[in-house]
C-alpha cells in the first residue's frame, strides 16, 4: 500500500526595480520608502494578477472540490512562500481566502520554509535562516490557521547541516529531491533518517513521476504524450515502495501548461483514477512521515537541489556574479543588527530571495531556456540583472551605513546633553 | 570572387572578411579566382589566386578594352561634391602610380575596375568554367551583374554594409544607392551579415525574402591575446581604460561614446577613453571633447592598425560599439575575443549575435555609463565577462561562415537551374 504525497511549490518573488550606478546612495526624492525604491510595484502586480487567474484561483478550485466530494479520502501538502502570501494580500485578497478554505478541511498540511525564499539556509551564521523560517511560521499560522509541522527549504537545497538544523527548530520531517548519486541503489520511494539526526524524517521527491506531470505533461514529441489520470495512475501503482512523493510547481496547472492542454482536467481526474487501484491512498508530507519508520540514514555533506541538471546550488551560486551578489548580502548581516532598523530588516531579506541570484546564472543554452522562462527582465541577459542587482545592494549597503551613523550620532547627542561632566572632558582633552 | 581589398591591403572589415571566408571555404575543398583593383601590394595565398584587374592584367590576358565601358545609369557630375568614405580607394584613384593605373577620379576608376574584372572573368571562365560568381558590396556589383548576364552564372553577393548604413541615413547618395538595389535585384542569392540588414534590403531595396540569407560574421579568437596588460597614467598609476575602435563618422555613434565618457568621469576620475580610428568627424570631436570638459581624459589615437588594436585591447577594460546604425560590427567581437568586456548598441548586427556582452540603446547614455561604471567597478562582472567573452568566440568559427555559404552557393546554383528550366518549357 503506497501512499501519494502530492505536494504543491507556489512562489512569487517580490522582483527588482531596475536600478542605476547613477541611483546608488543619491537620496534626493523619497528615500523613506525603500519599497518602491528597490521593488517593481507594477511588474510584481502584473505578474501575479496573471498568475492568480491562470493558476491560483482555478486550481484551488479543482482541489476544493476534489477535497469536499472525496471526503478524507484526498489530501495534499502545501509549500506556500511568505513572498507569496504578502503580495496576495496586497494584490489579490481572495486568493489568501481560497488558500485558507483549503486548509480548512483539515486535509492539507501546509510545510515550513524560510519567508523570503531564500539561501539563508547556506549563511555561516545560521541565525537569520531560524529567523525567517519563525516568521514564516508566524505568517502561515495567522493566515491559513495551521500549524506547520514538516519542512522543505527553498528549491529543495538540502545536507546534513540544514537536517540538523531543521530537526533543533523542532520539525517532524523535511522532503527534499531523490538525487540519483545521493540514493544509489535506493529508491526514493522510501522515509529515510538524516545523517546527524534522531527524530527527522525524511522524504524524497521522486523526481521521475513529478516532471512527468511539470515538464513534461504537454510536450508532443513525447512518447507517453498525451498523459491522461488514468494511464498516470496506473504508474503509480505499478510503482514500488512506500511512499511515492510528487513535488511540484504549482504554477504547472495552468501557467507552465496552459488551460487547453488539459492539465486542469488531469488534476480534477486524479484523485478518482487513483482510487480505483486498491494499492493507493493520499497523504500529506506530515502523515506519510509518521506512518513509517526510516528504512536507513542517508548521509548529504553537500548541498542537494531541484534544480537543473546538477542538482546543486549552481543554479543560483554557479559563476562569480552570483557569488558575489550573495557574500555581499551576506557579509551585512552584522551592520544589519547594527542599524536594527524594521524597514531596513524588510527590504534587505527580500533581497536574498533566491530567484534575484537565478537571474544572474549564465548556464549553458538548455538550462540558459528554463532559466529565461521564468525571467521577468525580458529584454536583459544575466549581466544587466546583475549590474541591476549589485547597485542595489551597494546603494542599501549606503543606507544601512548612513543609518548606523546616524544612530552613532544620534547616541553621542544624547550622551554629551546628558552629561555636561563628559562633555567638559571632551573640551579638556 | 570579386571584392575591392584584401590582406595586407585593408581599410576596413570586408578584406579581412575575404581573407577568412576564402581560407575557410578552400579548406572545404573550394577553388577560388579572387579579382580585386591593383593595388600597391603583391597579394599571394596558397588558398586562393589573387588577379588585381587593371590595364595590365586585361592585356596580359590578350583582351582589348573596348569602347563601351560598364555604364550606370543616373551617373552624373556628382563625383566631385562627394566626401567618399572609402579614403584607401581614393587615395588609390589619385596616386599617379604606374604608367596604366586608374588614372582617373574615383567613380571613374570604379567604372574601369568593374569593366576590366568583367571581361577577365568572362575570359578565365571559357578557358575553365566556374560554378558561382560572388561579389562583396557594391564596389564590385556592375562587374558581377554583367558577368552573370553574359555567362548565365549563379550570382551570389554579400551586402556588408549599404549606402543607408554608411551615411547613418542622412543624404545617402542615390548613385549608389541605384547599384546597391541593381545588384540586390540582379542577384540569385544575397547574403547579408545580420537580421537588420536583411530587414532593411527587404523594405529599401524591395528585395524578395526568399534569396535573402542572413550569414553572421565570425572570428579566429587564436588570432587574439588574452592576457591583459595595465595602462599606467603621467603619475605611473594604472588607469582603467575604455575604448572607441571604429571610423569616426556619424552612423559610428562617437559622440555618444564622449557623452557617456562625461557621466562616467563624474564618478570616477581615474578613467581613460581612448578613441583609435580616422574619419571626417575627428575635428568635431576633438571640439566636443574639449567642450565636455572631459579633453584632459580622452586620447585621439588616429589610424591604429590591426596589430596595434590587438595590443590596445589588451590595455583596455572595456570596449563599446556605440553605433548609430551597424550592419554588424566585428570589432566587438574582436574585443570579446582578446577578453575585454564589450557594450554595444543594440542597432548593431553583432548584438543578434553574441550573448556575452551588455546591450543598449545608443542614445542613452546614462544607461551607457552606468553600464561602463558596472564593469570599471564589480571586480566579478568583469571577470565573469571576460571568461564567457573569450569562451563564446571560440565558437564563431569562419568555418561555420564557409559552410553556410556554400549553402547558399548550392541554393543559387538550384535557383539558377529551375530559372533555366521553366525557361527552356517556353
Amino acid at each position: 500500500m503506497a501512499k501519494i504525497c502530492l505536494c504543491f511549490h507556489v512562489h512569487q518573488p517580490v522582483r527588482l526595480s531596475r536600478f542605476s550606478y547613477f541611483g546608488i546612495g543619491n537620496t534626493s526624492g523619497d528615500s523613506a520608502s525603500l519599497d518602491t525604491r528597490y521593488f517593481d510595484d507594477g511588474m510584481n502586480k502584473h505578474y501575479f494578477n496573471k498568475a492568480a487567474d491562470q493558476c491560483y484561483l482555478p486550481t484551488n478550485k479543482i482541489l476544493q472540490g476534489l477535497l469536499d466530494e472525496n471526503r478524507g479520502k484526498f489530501r495534499f501538502s502545501l509549500s506556500i512562500t511568505g513572498t507569496l502570501l504578502m503580495q496576495a494580500q496586497k494584490y489579490r485578497p481572495e486568493v489568501v481566502e481560497s488558500f485558507r478554505n483549503l486548509c480548512s478541511t483539515g486535509r492539507v498540511d501546509v510545510l515550513d520554509e524560510t519567508f523570503y525564499h531564500s539561501l539563508s539556509s547556506l549563511y555561516g551564521d545560521l541565525s537569520e535562516f531560524s529567523e525567517q523560517v519563525r516568521m514564516h511560521n508566524q505568517l502561515v499560522r495567522g493566515l491559513l490557521g495551521v500549524s506547520p509541522q514538516s519542512f522543505r527549504n527553498t528549491e529543495a537545497i538540502y545536507s546534513d547541516r540544514i537536517a540538523q538544523a531543521v530537526e533543533g527548530l523542532g520539525y517532524k520531517a523535511i522532503i527534499t529531491e531523490g538525487v540519483d548519486r545521493i540514493l544509489g541503489w535506493r529508491s526514493p520511494n522510501y522515509v529515510y533518517r538524516p545523517q546527524g539526526c534522531s527524530s527527522l524524517k525524511l522524504l524524497m521527491r521522486n523526481y521521475k513521476l513529478s516532471d512527468d506531470v511539470g515538464f513534461r505533461f504537454s510536450a508532443k514529441s513525447w512518447k507517453e504524450w498525451p498523459l491522461t489520470a488514468d494511464k498516470y495512475a496506473t504508474w503509480l501503482s505499478a510503482t514500488p515502495g512506500q511512499v511515492i512523493n510528487l513535488f511540484m510547481d504549482y504554477e504547472t496547472f495552468g501557467e507552465h501548461h496552459w488551460k487547453d492542454t488539459g492539465i486542469l482536467d488531469f488534476l480534477a481526474h486524479l484523485p478518482q483514477q487513483t482510487h480505483n487501484h486498491s494499492n493507493l491512498s493520499f497523504s500529506t508530507i506530515t502523515e506519510a512521515a509518521q506512518s513509517f519508520e526510516p528504512s536507513g540514514t542517508l548521509s548529504v555533506p553537500s548541498e542537494i537541489s531541484w534544480a537543473d541538471a546538477e542538482r546543486n546550488t549552481s543554479t543560483w551560486l554557479g559563476n562569480r556574479i552570483q557569488r558575489a551578489c550573495f557574500s555581499e548580502l551576506e557579509s551585512l548581516l552584522p551592520k544589519m543588527r547594527k542599524a536594527n532598523d524594521p524597514q531596513l530588516w524588510e527590504a534587505y531579506r527580500r533581497l536574498q530571495t533566491s530567484d534575484h541570484l537565478m537571474y544572474l546564472s549564465t548556464k549553458g543554452m538548455s538550462d540558459r531556456e528554463v532559466h529565461n522562462y521564468f525571467s521577468p527582465y525580458k529584454d536583459s541577459g544575466p549581466y544587466d540583472n546583475f549590474i541591476s542587482f549589485m547597485n542595489i545592494i551597494a546603494d542599501f549597503k549606503s543606507q544601512v551605513e548612513g543609518k548606523i551613523a546616524k544612530e552613532q550620532s544620534a547616541a553621542q547627542c544624547e550622551i554629551s546633553n546628558g552629561n555636561p561632566a563628559i562633555e567638559k572632558e571632551n573640551v579638556l582633552a | 570572387m570579386l571584392g575591392w581589398e584584401f590582406p595586407p591591403f585593408v581599410s576596413g572589415g570586408l578584406g579581412t572578411h575575404c581573407f577568412e571566408l576564402t581560407h575557410a571555404l578552400s579548406a572545404l575543398g573550394v577553388e577560388i579566382d579572387f579579382f580585386m583593383p591593383r593595388t600597391n601590394y603583391e597579394i599571394h595565398q596558397p588558398w586562393l589566386n589573387v588577379f588585381q584587374a587593371d590595364l595590365n592584367a586585361l592585356e596580359a590576358h590578350g583582351l582589348q578594352f573596348d569602347v563601351s565601358p560598364v555604364t550606370y545609369s543616373g551617373y552624373g557630375g556628382a563625383s566631385t561634391q562627394l566626401q567618399f568614405n572609402s579614403s584607401k580607394l581614393s587615395e588609390l584613384s589619385q596616386s599617379p602610380g604606374q604608367s596604366k593605373s586608374y588614372d582617373l577620379g574615383f567613380f571613374e576608376a570604379v567604372g574601369l575596375y568593374n569593366h576590366i574584372a568583367a571581361l577577365l572573368v568572362e575570359k578565365k571562365h571559357r578557358q575553365k568554367p566556374y560554378d558561382v560568381v560572388h561579389v562583396h558590396d557594391w564596389i564590385s556589383a556592375k562587374a558581377g551583374s554583367t558577368i552573370a548576364k553574359r555567362t548565365g552564372l549563379p550570382f551570389v553577393s554579400t551586402v556588408h554594409s549599404t549606402e543607408y548604413d554608411r551615411t547613418a541615413d542622412m543624404w545617402p547618395f542615390d548613385w549608389i544607392l541605384g547599384i546597391e538595389k541593381e545588384m540586390v535585384q540582379d542577384s540569385d542569392q544575397v547574403i547579408t551579415v545580420s537580421r537588420r540588414s536583411a530587414q532593411l534590403l527587404l523594405e529599401k531595396f524591395a528585395a524578395s525574402p526568399a534569396k535573402v540569407n542572413v550569414i553572421y560574421n565570425a572570428i579566429d579568437s587564436s588570432k587574439f591575446p588574452k592576457h591583459k596588460e595595465t595602462m599606467q597614467d603621467g603619475s605611473g598609476k594604472a588607469a582603467k581604460v575604455v575604448l572607441y575602435h571604429g571610423r569616426l563618422s556619424v552612423q559610428k555613434g562617437v559622440e555618444f561614446f564622449l557623452r557617456a565618457a562625461q557621466k562616467v568621469l563624474s564618478k570616477d576620475r581615474d578613467v581613460k577613453f581612448l578613441v583609435s580610428g580616422k574619419g571626417d568627424l575627428l575635428p568635431r570631436l576633438v571640439e566636443m571633447a574639449f567642450d565636455l570638459g572631459i579633453s584632459q581624459n580622452v586620447m585621439f589615437l588616429g589610424y591604429v592598425s590591426d596589430d596595434q588594436l590587438k595590443r590596445i585591447l589588451c590595455t583596455s577594460d572595456v570596449l563599446v560599439l556605440p553605433s548609430v546604425s551597424e550592419p554588424f560590427g566585428i570589432v566587438a567581437l574582436e574585443s570579446m575575443a582578446s577578453g575585454t568586456p564589450t557594450i554595444v548598441s543594440k542597432t548593431s548586427g553583432v548584438s543578434e549575435r553574441v550573448k556575452n556582452c551588455l546591450k543598449v540603446d545608443f542614445w542613452d547614455t546614462d544607461e551607457m555609463a552606468s553600464k561602463i561604471l558596472s564593469i570599471l567597478s564589480y571586480r566579478s562582472l568583469y571577470e565573469e565577462m571576460r571568461e564567457n567573452s573569450i569562451v563564446e568566440t571560440e565558437s564563431i568559427t569562419w568555418d561555420d561562415v564557409a559552410r553556410q555559404t556554400i549553402g547558399v552557393y548550392q541554393k543559387a546554383i538550384h535557383t539558377k537551374t529551375a530559372a533555366k528550366a521553366a525557361m527552356a518549357m517556353f
